[in-house]
């Protein structure tokens, strides 16, 4: 062992001082990245098209042409974004994030959700619903709720929720107390319910949820989906999936007392009818519209059990349009469709409130039902169950257009390039003359134009002839032509007329890969 | 704080003795550079100060692969980097042409790909022997202990000819530590940010014929990194996530590898036992994907896996007198994997195990015959092997496998001309046979220049995983796959020169390179709610690489590299993603190699893609390291023990100015990070 000189132990003890200082302030730094510039991702989305986010947008509402914008629902991160809808393009103008607390009950989503569900609970964004160009209405899973926003800013909207002391205890675990109040932005939807036919849709019973009985068939709603504010009531679908399993509980809509006064907005669960049971699995998608008879309903979609996967083997249980009179409230009918998958979102109504279309949700068709049959004054003077309009019910028309048995299919893309192992998945809208309805596919990234006639007094329902395919192009490419704009999902026409209220694109679609992107089309929009 | 003090006393420890002097020069240490090019030709000057122990060899070193004439290759040598906080994957992307994407920190997964590769498309080996795993395709590097190895061989664009399918970007072949270097005992020691503790001990002695290689490595971390979260922005719009920075959680890690070896002679060759065992257990947090503090990542994933290569390989003259040396070379990998995660989110919980199990023989003959007046050199080469699936999730899978492959290289005008041909017949259980040609070329006008070029045929067998996912509704196999197949074409131009001027050790390399590829396999979305494996359209890959190193005296040496590519799907005239369109490293070292080191690095990305013809770009970064080193045993009038060959003591900092780094959108890396270590060796 070599000995240290005497005269090198004074520098020796110096430099080891320093070296300790060096090595300890070195090992304290442990960095966050937060230098640089920061993670900023660029966008360069396709021509004619904005940037939507990560992943497959949820939904989107398109508000009046005096607006003149859209909002957006994207899931991650989970925000509301604005559009303006002037240019060729639709144009970003604002992204607000939902934040950690995101129904303004003071307590973070995930702390608030932690005694009810477990932890690692947040809000998974779902559809939005503009109930006007001031207040739009949106959904989300996981931490069960319905946002209440300006569509114009994507800002939250507070609200007045008032809970009746008729309220059962512990029906609405995230609601205030009975018999109390508060302001928030976001409305609960995790509520305790007993079905009154207590079975999945595998045919086997609900057991006892213990957070909601000691000893009845119960369970907590899930999957918030659709909604719809008509007749002073806010109607809320949720879809039931039990969790962690691909089952279905019975489908619930929820039903709220809704009160627009110049003090706001008040929201109370209805004590008389807190929910409505629809008559198949799945409610997904919710609309409010006015018969032409001037009646005020909604049409929820119940699409019944599906699994992961395309074509009809994907349909596991019936589905059903049903019928909701808010001024009772009650189903006051349903029109069954068969084996039909009907897509999760709200049925397209024409203008003049005659006939709602559907997409589907497994195969490359769409289903319709004639709307005057809802005028029937005797289908909201009866009490009892629904009626069913599938024409086999004395004294009640048969509202069936198009089904899972005669359905209208569409044709395949035309260029060579159709899709191969997806047999379709369509989204549809009507234009605002209620002559032509536009219909994308997921799978052969197509859009197609339906045109159809109501016009006269034709019986009921309306015939397969007075609809015809007018046209198909192919904006989008199919969803496995790998790295390619694909995958169209829900497709909006704008309110007004194109070319008198507006000129910019008439047609909004939004699509999902590889990245989101809002797109805009003009398909009766004149040009400048 | 905690953390803090106890990292300064263990620094307090580590430099508790006195400090650094200029020390006298060490003695018999190898000037050795950072990675030595291999263009598979003449034997290069070599260029290493070496006492050269005469070692009687046949054929090539056990565990090497024989270089491939007229491919791009380079051999890193580990030992160049000791004393310095390297990875495996951190050697690898700081050599041109390779691209790292990680996953994470330290313990993460971390993936290769080479010239634009996928992962499954490079073929990693263990001592000659293919390690990717046949579920997934792709390797771990981060399950792969730098310590154990001794050297890293990386042939570019080739090696289908010696490893068949896989090989359609290149390979990685790690060689694991012998006793070729003598008789030898070291350890090391290291701590890091995020708790990170780092140890290995290898030993390699003789016991009469026997010689032995012993080596252990021991990693654990803590992994809870502070993160920054992505920002999408457009038209001036940002859309972030609330909160704009997390935590990693779940992030633990803790691995444990091995490796021995056992050679003796016999039968007038060498008979070698070799094995290489890794265990790693740890959490999986998955993607940062939500507004929660946890940022929606998951607490109670957790995964475990045993890897165990083994290999028993005879080499030594043809005992039939057919061919001049001969391997007979029988392997046994065996992997068990488990995942678990009890809080899988809207999906029933999470238990999935499975083990691989693969057994192979390989002979390899060679012999140099003269023929029509030139001198020939014939590698003639058989190999059977049988994969094993069992998994809890799905059906048992089994495939066998077989090859055979012949090369010939003619070696004219005093080796300054190599000429090389060969193929290699490919059969994998389900798929068709295939042929997979390759040809090279080497000239040597001058002894400091060399031109070489090479050519072959590629293919990629579909993994298990990509075959026979089960169905779980979201995504499932596509047993219908056909294999990916490649050509690969590469020039290139390299000079070294020993010296001119005050300059020495000055090398110079140049690569152009192109891919085309066709049936690429990648998961799309085959419906609106399943993702499944599909063949896809042919795409071409191009490219060019370049590299210089340069001594200047004794104490400084500067190397850097720059690979440019471009890449392009025919269908589509996109882009193909995870890959920057430039890359470039650079790294300056001032010091007497054998006793003192200053290390500074420079590593620049251009943006990628996050998908393919997709919209969205990750933001280019510079990352910029550090670290000083220290042979305490060079310093005069340091006490040091008479023993110890080498007491090493080092601090680095790596990502100085702390980027935001991901290579992925939706997994971050850590921030700046800094560590510090001791290496003894007796």
């Amino acid at each position: 062992m070599r000995r240290l000189a005497v005269g090198n132990r004074g520098r020796a003890r110096s430099l080891r001082l320093l070296g300790i200082g060096l090595v300890g302030l070195l090992l304290a730094c442990e960095g966050d990245g937060s230098g640089g510039e920061g993670l900023i991702i660029r966008n360069d989305p396709d021509p004619g098209c904005a940037p939507a986010g990560r992943d497959f947008p949820s939904g989107l509402a398109v508000l009046s042409p005096e607006v003149s914008r859209a909002a957006l629902v994207q899931t991650r991160p989970p925000d509301v974004r604005v559009y303006g809808l002037d240019a060729d393009a639709p144009t970003l103008l604002s992204v607000v994030n939902i934040g950690l607390d995101s129904d303004g009950d003071g307590i973070p989503d995930t702390e608030a959700i932690e005694p009810i569900l477990g932890p690692f609970r947040s809000p998974v964004m779902g559809e939005i619903q503009a109930v006007s160009d001031e207040i739009a209405l949106v959904s989300t899973s996981d931490y069960e709720q319905v946002l209440v926003v300006d569509p114009r800013t994507g800002r939250p909207v507070e609200v007045t929720i008032e809970v009746p002391s008729g309220i059962p205890p512990g029906r609405h675990p995230l609601l205030p107390a009975p018999g109390t109040s508060a302001t928030r932005t976001g409305l609960s939807t995790l509520a305790c319910v007993s079905p009154p036919d207590p079975v999945d849709s595998e045919g086997d019973p609900i057991g006892v949820e213990p957070a909601c009985s000691a000893d009845a068939p119960s369970f907590l709603t899930t999957l918030t989906a659709g909604k719809a504010v008509v007749g002073g009531r806010l109607f809320v679908a949720t879809s039931n999936l039990i969790p962690r399993t691909s089952r279905y509980a019975p489908g619930t809509v929820l039903v709220f007392d809704w009160e627009e006064g110049p003090n706001g907005i008040v929201v109370r669960p209805s004590v008389d009818t807190p929910m409505l049971w629809t008559s198949v699995f799945n409610p997904t998608g919710l609309v409010a519209f006015r018969t032409p008879g001037g009646r005020e309903l909604a049409l929820v979609t119940g699409t019944g059990a599906i699994g992961f996967g395309s074509g009809a083997s994907n349909i596991r249980t019936e589905s059903a349009i049903d019928v909701i009179d808010p001024s009772v409230p009650r189903i006051v009918a349903s029109i069954p469709l068969g084996l039909a998958g009907p897509s999760f979102d709200a049925p397209a109504v024409e203008p003049g409130g005659r006939l709602a279309f559907l997409g589907a949700s497994s195969q490359r068709r769409i289903y319709a039902i004639d709307l005057r049959a809802l005028d029937t004054p005797a289908l909201h003077a009866r009490s009892g169950p629904p009626v069913v309009l599938d024409g086999m019910t004395l004294g009640f028309e048969d509202a069936r257009v198009f089904t899972a048995d005669r359905p209208l299919e569409l044709p395949r893309r035309g260029d060579g390039r159709a899709s191969g192992a997806c047999e379709g998945n369509t989204d549809v809208t009507t234009n605002a003359l209620g002559t032509q309805a536009f219909v994308t596919d997921f799978c052969d990234g197509t859009l197609t134009r339906l045109r159809f006639d109501l016009e006269g007094s034709p019986p009921v329902p309306y015939a397969p002839e007075r609809f015809s395919i007018a046209g198909q192009s192919s904006p989008f490419a199919p969803n496995d032509d790998f790295g390619q704009l694909s995958a169209p999902g829900l497709v909006l026409a704008r309110p007004g007329i194109p070319g008198v209220d507006f000129t910019s694109p008439d047609l909004l679609v939004l699509a999902g890969q590889p990245n989101a992107q809002l797109c805009a089309f003009r398909i009766e929009s004149d040009r400048d | 704080m905690i953390r803090c003090v106890a990292r300064l006393v263990l620094a307090s420890f580590l430099v508790g003795l006195p400090s650094a002097g200029t020390g006298a020069e060490s003695s018999s240490a190898r000037a050795g550079g950072e990675s030595e090019p291999r263009a598979g030709g003449p034997a290069a000057a070599d260029l290493r100060d070496r006492d050269v122990e005469e070692i009687v060899v046949y054929g090539i070193r056990p565990g090497r692969l024989a270089p491939i004439p007229g491919a791009s290759t380079d051999v890193i040598f580990t030992d160049d980097y000791r004393a310095e906080s390297k990875s495996l994957a951190d050697l690898l992307s700081e050599t041109e042409g390779v691209r790292i994407r990680r996953f994470g920190g330290a313990g993460d997964r971390s993936e290769v790909s080479i010239r634009g590769s996928s992962p499954s498309q490079v073929v990693v080996a263990i001592d000659g022997v293919k390690a990717n795993s046949v579920l997934t395709g792709g390797i771990d590097l981060s399950r792969v202990c730098l310590p154990l190895l001794e050297r890293i061989e990386v042939t570019r664009g080739a090696g289908s000819l010696k490893l068949g399918s896989g090989a359609v970007g290149g390979v990685v072949n790690l060689v694991t530590r012998s006793t070729e270097q003598g008789p030898e005992t070291r350890a090391a020691f290291s701590a890091g940010a995020f708790e990170t503790w780092e140890g290995s001990i290898l030993h390699a002695g003789e016991v009469g014929r026997l010689d032995y290689s012993l080596g252990y490595c021991g990693f654990a971390t803590e992994g809870d990194f502070e993160f920054a979260r992505p920002t999408d922005r457009f038209g001036g719009v940002d859309a972030a996530f609330v909160p704009d920075s997390a935590t990693r959680i779940n992030n633990d890690r803790e691995q444990h590898g091995a490796t021995l070896g056992l050679g003796l002679p016999l039968a007038g060759g060498e008979l070698r036992f070799t094995d290489f065992a890794v265990f790693s257990s740890g959490g999986e947090p998955g993607t940062d994907s939500d507004n929660t503090a946890n940022a929606g990542q998951s607490a109670e994933a957790r995964s475990r896996d045993f890897s165990n290569l083994a290999q028993l390989r005879w080499e030594g003259p043809s005992p039939t007198g057919w061919g001049e040396a001969l391997e007979v070379l029988a392997y046994h990998r065996f992997e068990r994997t488990s995942f678990r995660d009890p809080q899988a989110r809207f999906r029933p919980p999470i238990d999935l195990r499975a083990r691989l199990m693969t057994q192979g023989l390989r002979v390899t003959d060679v012999w140099s015959p003269d023929a029509l007046g030139t001198h020939h050199e014939l590698e003639l080469q058989a190999d059977l092997a049988h994969d094993v699936l069992r998994a809890t999730d799905q059906i048992g899978r089994e495939r066998p496998r077989a090859a055979a492959s012949l090369r010939d290289a003619l070696r004219l005008f005093d080796d300054r001309l190599v000429l090389s041909a060969g193929a290699r017949l490919d059969w994998v259980d389900g798929f068709d046979p295939q042929i997979l040609p390759s040809a090279g070329l080497v000239i040597e006008p001058l002894p400091w220049i060399r031109i070489r070029g090479q050519a072959g045929r590629a293919y990629r067998v579909p993994n298990f995983d990509e075959l026979f996912h089960p169905d779980q509704g979201f995504i499932r196999g596509n047993p219908d796959l056909s294999p990916e197949d490649a050509w690969n074409f590469d020039l290139g131009l390299e000079l070294e020169l020993a010296r001119a001027g005050p300059f020495s050790r000055i090398r110079l390399r140049g690569s152009l390179f192109r891919r085309e590829i066709d049936e690429s396999i990648v998961w799309v979305l085959i419906n609106s709610t399943t993702l499944a494996p599909v063949n896809v359209g042919e795409a071409t890959i191009q490219g060019f690489e370049v590299s210089a190193s340069i001594d200047l005296g004794r104490y400084l040496r500067l190397s850097a590299n720059h690979t440019q590519i471009d890449s392009e799907r025919a269908s589509s005239g996109k882009r193909l993603p995870g890959q920057p369109e430039e890359e470039t490293f650079a790294r300056l070292r001032i010091g007497r190699e054998e006793a003192w080191k200053i290390v500074g690095e420079v590593h620049r990305v251009g943006e990628q893609l996050v998908s393919e013809g997709g919209s969205r770009i990750l933001p280019a970064r510079t990352v910029w390291n550090a670290s000083a080193s220290l042979n305490w045993v060079e310093i005069p009038w340091a006490p040091s023990p008479d023993w110890a060959r080498a007491i090493w003591l080092y601090v680095e900092v790596d990502n100085l100015t702390d980027e935001a780094v991901r290579d992925s959108l939706s997994f971050p890396q850590p921030g700046r990070q800094a560590s510090a270590g001791l290496e003894v060796s007796w």
